[in-house]
Order: structure tokens, then C-alpha cells, then sequence
């Protein structure tokens, strides 16, 4: 479990607010995911977990013991902590071999010889890279070191990871594969882990939990389904995924249940949103490109119709990206491939009342 | 780390302070003497000082201006053109690393005294000449010796000032309509002039503290600059310690001003986005049928500025005399100096002293490097700025001023290293910190910090991180300042000259002593040997490198 309490760090002598009063809490056991842009403080966040930062203020709690505490005047330096840690280089010792690498963590630790070995050997075998004991660490590749770098983060039974970035230096291929190997082992070793990314493919995959992050502070903490589907702000909606943002107004109705007026056209809603606002009041749509139903026929629905033209469309393999003018808005919309509509093609959209949501603007 | 500081402290600043308070004094070092400003006014009031610093600056501007052109000449041969013969170049250029500057300083008067010189007398037989055209013991004949000798230092440099300059930037520059000459002004020249100034002014300060040249031709022929002047001060009975200190404060003003502008010039050259670190190939240009004349006369320049100095040691070292070379002296070819040479009591005792001092020296250097280099890059602790400059400081101290702090600190203080080993390694490892702490340096910025962050998990003792992890990912680069910090120990005269003693002599000062006495056969001998010595130890420090070099990829 991870317990992180008002956590500050500046920098450039207190100008420069890397992170601004961040709490979050990891379950034993979870996947807990920092995401967000450069900047944003994630990696800072990380860092003064694993205690490679020393915050300005605030408190660290670790399976309940506490590592750092600027009230109490606690650090405990990081190889105290019992962390196990993944680099975005991977920082493999690059004159050492597979096996030195795993095994120097174990070292000045009080372990026999026998019990270093043994252990090291356990944890190579779980990555799988039995049999590659004795190779140079730079003779790897890519992916190889990347394993190296999780033997040796759980070679020494931590009670908490902590991976930066860890994929980042991969190619899409094998990004894929390494984070389904970092879930079954946290999954299997059931180690609560903070994860550090901004890919939200990544973080979308890999987290039970995802914080997403925007200049030093948490704008929204949410399983994955939630953060993506049912974004609390502005700023997560926009940052994970593609979001059409529209002002809207509402007209009546509550919560379950509600009408709103856009520029172009009425909407009706009918899936979760987080206003509790009466009649007149000032909301935003968000809407998926995905969510958006694109056809040259009409859909003779009785709600959320409306027509359009298409400005341009853009293949890409998977899908088309249409760029739609209705009224004065813009709406970007997902087509499957197989459909193709002409630039300055009259459509009809189509938005099922349950797939979007409504914010405070 | 406080530790650490306080040793750097102790090694650069305390002998500086001890020799300004010298200077204020009125009695030799340890006397319990009273304040004055005489020392200020006997020394500022001479002529001999203001003489000694316009032939010093004279003398610096000119033989760096000769070592400039010739290193930066070859440097483009090799780096940017396609001219033949290239590998040669290269291999004679970085021939003076491994020969003591006094040995060729030496070898240039055989070569060219006006009574016996080699040059003098063929040119005289081959024009018909009444007098010999050169004078060697003039400043002309110092700046000529030290500014050839001295290439290898702006040769590397520029090379790697080519070599970092990327060349899209000059692709870019030639799809202007800018012609070429004026492209090479605008584009290469201006992009590399702070390097270019910063190797100037490298030169400069290197120029000002050099003794070897003033000493071997300067003191014969009457033509003093500050490190000979000081020298002087210190050899006249009874010695004046005290103006000799005062003369080293004019001295330091002019080193000290120089290595400012230098790290105010290579701040700048940080800016420029052409030195990143990254090598490039630079863009080779073809000068067609130019290429065999350049060729022609950058060999030229290595055969007459290198080549033929070091032929006329090893020629003199086989020689019963001083002789000319001709048939009738090959006869004559002897082995007897070799064997006076290894009969000699003196030189064994000399070469143990160096082994001692330089490999003692070059070890605490580089380690105290390491600790530095360490805290500068990777903690952020208040001060660490500071301890990089005091650090570098001892680059603006000539040999012969440390020396002569050294003397006042350890006469006056109850430690008894005065006239011992151990006051030489105290100053070989204050004079050559700044060498191997940029070499350190340079390397460690090269390290990824996350490999030592992945060390701070595994261990606490940054110690043992230090050695385990960050040490041997930069084992090349601490071989290589080992290694020439050992090598400067067995050429630099201008420290051990006033250090050592009898019983305490280095080899360099054993070579002067030969000079001194006119034992000029020997001393080729013992030249000879001590060159191939350093040959064999650089060969072997590049053969442990490389085995401890960090091969990536299959």
C-alpha cells in the first residue's frame, strides 16, 4: 500500500512548482498509473516514492511505515524503502553481466552467497531469461534488458514497484508484449505498483487505477473505463483520447435524464454525467469521435440527429477520421473504413443518448 | 565529501595564501618576520619585471600564434580534406606527447645554434652564406621551439571542434548563394570561433608558465621571463624568497586573467549548438590536385618541426661528442653513453623517485577527480560550483609559483614533507587535478544517471556505488588522465627544478643537470630512454583500456 499525503516539490529556488500538493492512494496489490504530459510532475511524484527526490513537503507512507515525512524530518534513503524499480533507460550496468546485474541489489544485504544466486536465478527465470546468465549486459536487446531490468526490480522481494516510464524506449511490437509481461508478474507477485506514464494506451491497459496529472497537481483519479468514458474534466477528457468539447445549455431534466440546447441543434441525454445544475445553466458535451454515428442516410431517429457536411476526411487504416461541419462546430467523428464520403458530402450523425457526457463548463 | 572539500582546499588555495603572505613579509619562509611593503616596491620598482612580463606575453602571444596555425593546419588536413597519407600525420602530430619538452628544446639548439647548429650550417654550405642565417639563444629562437613543440594540443582540439560541427549546417549554408569563401566565414568560422578562442587562450596561459624553452634558452642567452626570473631569484645567494613571491604575484595576475577569459570563452562555446557532444563525419572536401601539395607540406612541417628534432637526439645519444651528423661520425657510433647512462647510480634513483611520485600522483589525482567531478555532476549540494573552480584553479599556477608556495607552506608549517618525495606528489596532484579533472569530467557526464539510481536502490553506501557502478563504466577515461598525468610527471621540469633535492631528483631535472654541465650525449641517451618509456607505458595503458572498454551491440 502507498500512501502519498500533500506532496510539494519546487524547483529554481522555489519558482518552478514541479508538484502541487498531490494525495493519492494505492490498494495493496493495484496498479496505480500517474498520467499526463511532460511536466506535469508525474515523474517527480515517482521519484520522491522511490526517494531519488526529496520533496518539500509532505508525507510518504510505504505498507504503512513511513519513508518520508517533512513534518517529522523522515528520509529514508531509497535502498531502505524495499522498492524495486524499473528506469526508462532500463539502467542496466552495461559492464556487467546479466546475472551481476540481478544480483548486485542482493548484495551487503546479509544474504549467503547460495541464497544471492538462488534468487537471482528465480527472478531471471520468471522474466524468462534462464540460459542468458552469463551474457554481457549490452549484448541484449532491447526487450532482453528491459526483462533484466524487471529481474533485478524483483530479485530482492520489494513490497512496492515503481516503473518510469518503462516502455517508452521500446518499438510498438514489443511494447505490446512487455506490458502484458508486467501485468502477469504484478498480477502473479501481487506487488502494489505505481506506474508512471503518458501513454494512455498504456496506462489505459496496464492500470487498475489511473491519476491523471496536469501541472503538479491530480486533476482525476478513476478505474480506466471511467477516466476514458466518463471523464470528470476538461483536461482528462482531453488528454486521454480525442474528445469533441461543444457548449451547451441546459434546458431541463436531472440527472439520468437530461436535454441541453447547442448551438446547432438539441440534445438529449441519458447516460452518467456530473452536473447538478438546474435549467439555464452553462454545461459542456463531450463527445468521442468514436460515439458518433456518420451515414449518407437519413437515421429517422426521433432525438439526436443531426445533419452536417464533411469538410475532410483522413484515412488511416483503421478508421477514417471525418471532420464534420454542423452549424458553425466542427465535430470529428471515427467512420469505419469501408465507408467514404466525399469533402463537402451532406451526412447525418447520429449520438446515442448514453455515449457522451455532460460537465460544468 | 566535506572531507573532499576541505582537501581541494587545502591542496590549491592554502600555498597561494602562503605565498601572498610571503610577499608581505621581510624574512625568509618560517622566520617570525614583520610586515612590509618593500618586497612590492623592490620588485615593481625594477625594470627587470616589466621586462621578464613583456618578453613572458611576447613570448606566449607568438609561440601560441605558431602552435595555433600549425596544429589548426593539420587538424583541417586531416579532418576535412582528402589528402593522402593522412594516418601518417596523425601518428607524427601526437609524437610530442610522449618526448619531455626539454629534450627538444635541446634538440632545436643542435639544430640550430648559430655556431654548431644543423640547420645553420647546411644552409649555410647550400647558399654560400658568410654568417649562419638563425640564432637560437634569441626570443625569436624560444618561440619557435616551444610554438612547434606544442601542436599536438591545438591539433586534437581543433580536430574535435571539426568533428563536432554538424555538417547539415554547411549543406544548409551551401544552398544559400553565399560563394564559398564567404559561406566559410559566415558558417564555420563564426561557429567556431569560441573554440577557437578558447584554445588560444589555452595556449597563452600554457605559453606564459612554460619554463623548459625559457630555461634551456632563454637563461644562456640572457632573455629572462617571469618563470626564469623567479628561477633566478631563487638560485642567487642568498636566496630572496620573499621577491621571488612578489615577482609570482605579476605572474598570477597574467595566468589568472587568462584562465578567466578562458572560462568565460568556453561558457560561451557551451552556447553554440555545434558542440554537442554528438561526433559527426564531417563533409571531406575535395581539393583535387591541391591535395598531394597540401599533403606535401603538412608532412614537411612533421618532418622539420617533429621528426628531424627527435632524429638528432637519437643521433647525439650514439655519439662519443657532439657532433654533426656525416659518415665519418656513423663510424664513430658508440653505445657508451647507454651504458654511462645505466652505470649511473643517479638515474635509477632518479626513475624510482618518478615511478614513486608519478604513479602516487596520478592515482591521488584522479581520484580525488572522481570524488569532485562526482559531487559537481550529481548531488546538489550548496557550494559544489565552487569547489569546481578552486579545483580548477591550479591551471593558472605555473609550476615554478607552486613550487615556490609549496616551499613557503611547508617551511613554515611543522609538516616535515619539505625536501622530501612527498612534497612532489603534494604538487604534482595540485598542478595536474585540473587535467585529470576535466578528462573525469567529461566522462561522467556520459554516464546515464539512472545507472546510479538503480545503484542508490540496490545500496546506501555511496561508496561502494561509486566504485562498484560509476568507476568502472569510466575506466577508459581514468586510465587516460592516469596515464598523462604520469607522463607529465616524467617531462615537467618547472616543479621538481625547485622541489627536489639531492636524493629527491626526478628525471627532468637530472636531463637539466645534464644540460647544465654540458653533458649533452648523455643527456640525448638518457632522452632516448625516458621517451621510450613513456612510449611503452602510453601503449600499455591503451591496451588495458581498451580491454576494459564497454563494447555495445554484437
Amino acid at each position: 500500500m502507498i500512501e502519498v499525503k500533500g506532496l510539494t516539490k519546487t524547483y529554481a529556488g522555489g519558482n518552478v512548482k514541479a508538484v502541487d500538493g498531490v494525495d493519492f492512494e494505492v490498494e495493496a496489490g493495484k496498479i496505480f498509473t500517474l498520467l499526463g504530459p511532460s511536466g506535469c510532475g508525474k515523474t517527480t511524484s515517482l521519484r520522491s516514492v522511490a526517494g531519488l527526490e526529496r520533496p518539500d513537503v509532505g508525507e510518504i507512507r510505504l505498507s504503512g511505515e513511513t519513508v518520508f515525512s517533512s513534518e517529522r524530518d523522515v528520509c529514508l534513503h531509497p535502498s531502505k524503502r524495499s522498492i524495486g524499480m524499473v528506469f526508462q533507460s532500463y539502467a542496466i550496468w552495461p559492464h556487467m553481466t546479466v546475472l551481476q546485474n540481478v544480483a548486485y541489489p542482493l548484495k551487503g544485504k546479509g544474504l549467503s552467497g547460495a541464497e544471492i544466486s538462488r534468487k537471482a536465478h528465480e527472478a531471471l527465470h520468471m522474466v524468462g531469461l534462464e540460459g542468458f546468465e552469463d551474457r554481457p549486459a549490452p549484448r541484449l536487446s532491447g526487450g532482453q534488458q528491459q526483462r533484466v531490468a524487471l529481474a533485478r526490480a524483483v530479485a530482492s522481494d520489494p513490497r512496492i514497484f515503481l516503473f518510469d516510464e518503462p516502455l517508452s524506449n521500446l518499438d510498438a511490437k514489443l511494447r505490446e508484449e512487455m506490458r502484458g509481461q508486467i501485468r502477469d508478474l504484478q498480477r502473479k507477485l501481487g506487488i502494489t505498483s505505481l506506474y508512471v506514464t503518458h501513454d494512455q494506451i498504456e496506462a489505459l491497459s496496464i492500470s487498475d487505477y489511473i491519476a491523471v496529472m496536469e501541472k503538479g497537481r491530480i486533476v482525476e483519479v478513476g478505474a480506466p473505463r471511467d477516466i476514458y468514458l466518463h471523464p470528470t474534466s476538461r483536461f482528462a477528457a482531453q488528454f486521454v483520447g480525442l474528445t469533441n468539447i461543444m457548449p451547451a445549455k441546459l434546458l431541463d431534466g436531472a440527472n439520468g435524464a437530461a436535454r441541453v440546447e447547442l448551438p446547432f441543434a438539441s440534445l438529449l441525454c441519458a447516460g452518467k454525467n456530473s452536473h447538478s445544475h438546474g435549467p439555464g445553466a452553462e454545461l459542456m458535451v463531450l463527445l468521442r469521435p468514436e460515439n458518433v454515428r456518420v451515414s449518407s442516410m437519413p437515421f429517422n431517429c426521433a432525438t439526436n440527429e443531426w445533419r452536417g457536411r464533411v469538410v475532410s476526411s483522413v484515412f488511416l487504416g483503421e478508421f477514417i477520421d471525418c471532420t464534420i461541419a454542423c452549424g458553425d462546430f466542427q465535430v470529428r467523428a471515427r467512420v469505419n473504413p469501408f465507408n467514404h464520403f466525399d469533402d463537402g458530402a451532406e451526412v447525418y450523425l447520429h449520438i446515442p443518448p448514453e455515449r457522451f457526457s455532460l460537465l460544468t463548463a | 565529501m566535506f572531507s573532499l572539500a576541505c582537501v581541494v582546499v587545502y591542496l590549491t588555495l592554502v600555498p597561494l595564501v602562503m605565498i601572498l603572505y610571503g610577499t608581505l613579509t621581510d624574512g625568509p619562509p618560517g622566520t617570525g618576520a614583520n610586515f612590509t611593503l618593500q618586497n612590492y616596491i623592490r620588485a615593481y620598482g625594477s625594470a627587470d619585471l616589466f621586462r621578464a612580463g613583456f618578453n613572458s606575453v611576447v613570448f606566449a602571444l607568438l609561440s601560441g600564434l605558431i602552435s595555433f596555425s600549425v596544429g589548426c593546419f593539420l587538424a583541417w588536413v586531416t579532418e576535412r580534406t582528402n589528402t593522402p597519407g593522412k594516418g601518417f600525420i596523425y601518428l607524427l602530430v601526437l609524437v610530442p606527447f610522449l618526448v619531455p619538452g626539454i629534450l627538444t628544446t635541446v634538440s632545436w639548439v643542435f639544430l640550430l645554434s648559430p655556431n654548431t647548429g644543423l640547420i645553420n650550417k647546411v644552409l649555410q654550405y647550400l647558399l654560400g652564406l658568410d654568417s649562419p642565417p638563425f640564432n637560437i639563444y634569441s626570443l625569436g629562437g624560444m618561440i619557435w621551439a616551444f610554438g612547434i613543440d606544442n601542436i599536438a594540443m591545438p591539433f586534437l582540439m581543433m580536430a574535435a571542434a571539426f568533428r563536432a560541427m554538424d555538417p547539415t549546417l554547411e549543406e544548409a549554408a551551401s544552398l544559400s548563394s553565399m560563394g564559398p569563401l564567404r559561406r566559410f566565414y559566415h558558417i564555420n568560422l563564426k561557429l567556431m570561433f569560441p573554440s577557437i578562442l578558447a584554445i588560444c587562450l589555452l595556449l597563452f596561459v600554457r605559453g606564459i608558465e612554460t619554463f623548459e624553452a625559457p630555461a634551456v634558452i632563454g637563461l644562456p642567452a640572457g632573455i629572462s621571463v617571469f618563470a626564469t626570473e623567479i628561477f633566478l631569484a631563487l638560485r642567487r645567494a642568498p636566496t630572496d624568497y620573499n621577491l621571488a613571491g612578489t615577482y609570482s604575484t605579476a605572474y598570477l595576475i597574467v595566468t589568472v586573467v587568462g584562465v578567466l577569459l578562458y572560462l568565460r570563452v568556453t561558457k560561451v562555446a557551451e552556447k553554440f549548438a555545434t558542440i554537442t557532444g554528438k561526433g559527426y563525419r564531417p563533409r571531406l572536401i575535395d581539393i583535387g590536385k591541391w591535395r598531394f601539395l597540401v599533403s606535401g607540406l603538412a608532412l614537411a612541417i612533421l618532418l622539420l618541426g617533429v621528426l628531424l628534432p627527435i632524429t638528432m637526439v637519437l643521433w647525439t645519444s650514439f655519439m662519443p661528442f657532439y657532433a654533426l651528423p656525416s659518415l665519418k661520425m656513423l663510424s664513430l657510433a658508440t653505445l657508451d653513453n647507454y651504458r654511462a647512462i645505466f652505470d649511473l647510480d643517479e638515474f635509477y634513483r632518479a626513475f624510482m623517485n618518478n615511478i614513486i611520485t608519478g604513479v602516487s600522483a596520478a592515482t591521488l589525482a584522479v581520484l580525488l577527480s572522481v570524488g569532485v567531478a562526482w559531487v559537481v555532476i550529481r548531488t546538489d549540494i550548496r557550494g559544489r560550483k565552487l569547489l569546481d573552480i578552486v579545483a580548477f584553479t591550479p591551471i593558472a599556477l605555473p609550476g615554478i609559483v607552486l613550487s615556490l608556495a609549496l616551499i613557503w607552506l611547508y617551511l613554515s608549517v611543522p609538516i616535515p614533507v619539505y625536501g622530501t618525495l612527498f612534497i612532489l606528489i603534494i604538487a604534482y596532484v595540485t598542478k595536474f587535478i585540473p587535467i585529470s579533472l576535466r578528462i573525469v569530467h567529461a566522462s561522467l557526464l556520459q554516464v546515464h544517471k539512472e545507472l546510479e539510481e538503480a545503484g542508490e536502490l540496490a545500496s546506501e553506501s555511496w561508496v561502494r556505488n561509486l566504485v562498484f557502478i560509476v568507476m568502472p563504466l569510466i575506466v577508459p577515461s581514468l586510465l587516460v588522465g592516469w596515464l598523462y598525468v604520469l607522463t607529465l610527471t616524467f617531462k615537467v621540469l618547472s616543479i621538481p627544478v625547485l622541489l627536489s633535492h639531492v636524493g629527491t631528483e626526478v628525471l627532468p631535472v637530472l636531463i637539466f643537470g645534464l644540460y647544465q654541465s654540458g653533458g649533452v650525449t648523455q643527456l640525448c641517451a638518457m632522452g632516448v630512454i625516458l621517451t621510450i618509456f613513456i612510449a611503452v607505458v602510453a601503449g600499455l595503458t591503451r591496451l588495458v583500456s581498451m580491454r576494459f572498454a564497454i563494447k555495445a551491440g554484437e
